[in-house]
């Protein structure tokens, strides 16, 4: 019978932690990619809106979308 | 119209452990917990605004401090609920493939590597722009013709190199994203078991030391936003 898989996190399963605390470009990226871009979608009679508005800028308050999703629906795919 | 009062941060076993007492999420909200048919999902009153970097930063803060006790099924960002029965009734619909999901990411973060051209390649960019100006049809045709054949071949070396990333991460779930054409070459995520972080730490290095045209970076550990 194979191990059974453990399902908590271990101590060092973190240290590595790239987050999105620092202003490192490439964390960024890669926080916009993740959150904005995919996770579960959930349609129908929910409400998916990031604003309902598209724009790659950054800014005091600005909309952020991640450039693939922008040039999707600017269709530039 | 005012828009739906909550938003969802991510799905969990509502066996799981809950929410830690005083986590706030966007705009300093703070987040419960709803459950339904077994599960939960982690939300907060949501407030008006756009998706600005610091909502972002709040928002994924919340579903790593999911992550630190079970993996959770990230929601995209944005996701609202009208009342706490919509999160329910949603909860009840999607019990089955939620399960699925959560089954296949248990006891997994995910992991990746971002490959960076250390040259640029020839090609990129959009397809068939010219780069110079055409003197005739015909030129343009075939300045057309040449800018697109260089895009292929930049797609090929990128794809290539991504095939020789991949093969020091065998039998590891894995999602890959094709660069720009320009400086990235592209990504790949993988699912890790807890535990094993620091064995893909090895990998990568090994990895790095094997593909000498591109930098390489290690990105992780994150939800398994690209794995639900």
């Amino acid at each position: 019978m194979p191990p059974e898989l453990p399902v908590r996190p271990e101590d060092g399963d973190f240290e590595l932690w790239s987050g999105a605390e620092g202003g490192d470009p490439h964390s960024l990226v890669e926080l916009l990619n993740r959150v904005l871009d995919r996770g579960v979608v959930i349609s129908g009679e929910i409400t998916i809106s990031v604003a309902g508005v598209d724009l790659v800028y950054l800014g005091l308050n600005a909309v952020l979308t991640s450039v693939s999703t922008a040039r999707e629906r600017m269709g530039l795919r | 119209m005012p828009a739906p009062a909550l938003l969802g941060y991510c799905v969990r076993r509502a066996s799981e452990p809950p929410v830690p007492a005083g986590l706030t999420g966007v705009d300093g909200a703070a987040v419960r917990a709803v459950e339904a048919a077994g599960l939960a999902v982690w939300l907060s009153e949501a407030g008006e605004g756009p998706a600005t970097l610091a909502r972002v930063r709040d928002f994924d803060a919340v579903v790593r401090e999911a992550l630190l006790t079970a993996t959770p099924l990230p929601l995209r960002y944005g996701t609202r609920f009208g009342d706490e029965e919509e999160a329910r009734r949603v909860l009840r619909e999607r019990a089955e493939e939620f399960e699925e999901s959560l089954g296949r990411v248990a006891g997994r973060v995910e992991m990746g590597v971002r490959a960076l051209w250390r040259a640029a390649p020839e090609g990129g960019g959009e397809a068939g722009a010219p780069r110079a100006a055409p003197r005739s049809g015909r030129e343009y045709l075939e300045l057309r013709r040449a800018a697109m054949a260089r895009d292929d071949a930049g797609r090929a070396r990128a794809a290539a190199l991504l095939d020789r990333l991949s093969a020091h991460f065998p039998d590891l779930p894995a999602v890959r994203t094709p660069g720009d054409g320009a400086g990235v070459a592209g990504s790949v995520a993988h699912l890790v078991r807890f535990g094993e972080v620091e064995l893909y730490r090895n990998s990568f290095e090994s990895a790095r030391a094997d593909l000498a045209e591109a930098d390489l970076v290690l990105i992780g550990p994150w939800a398994p936003y690209s794995f639900v």
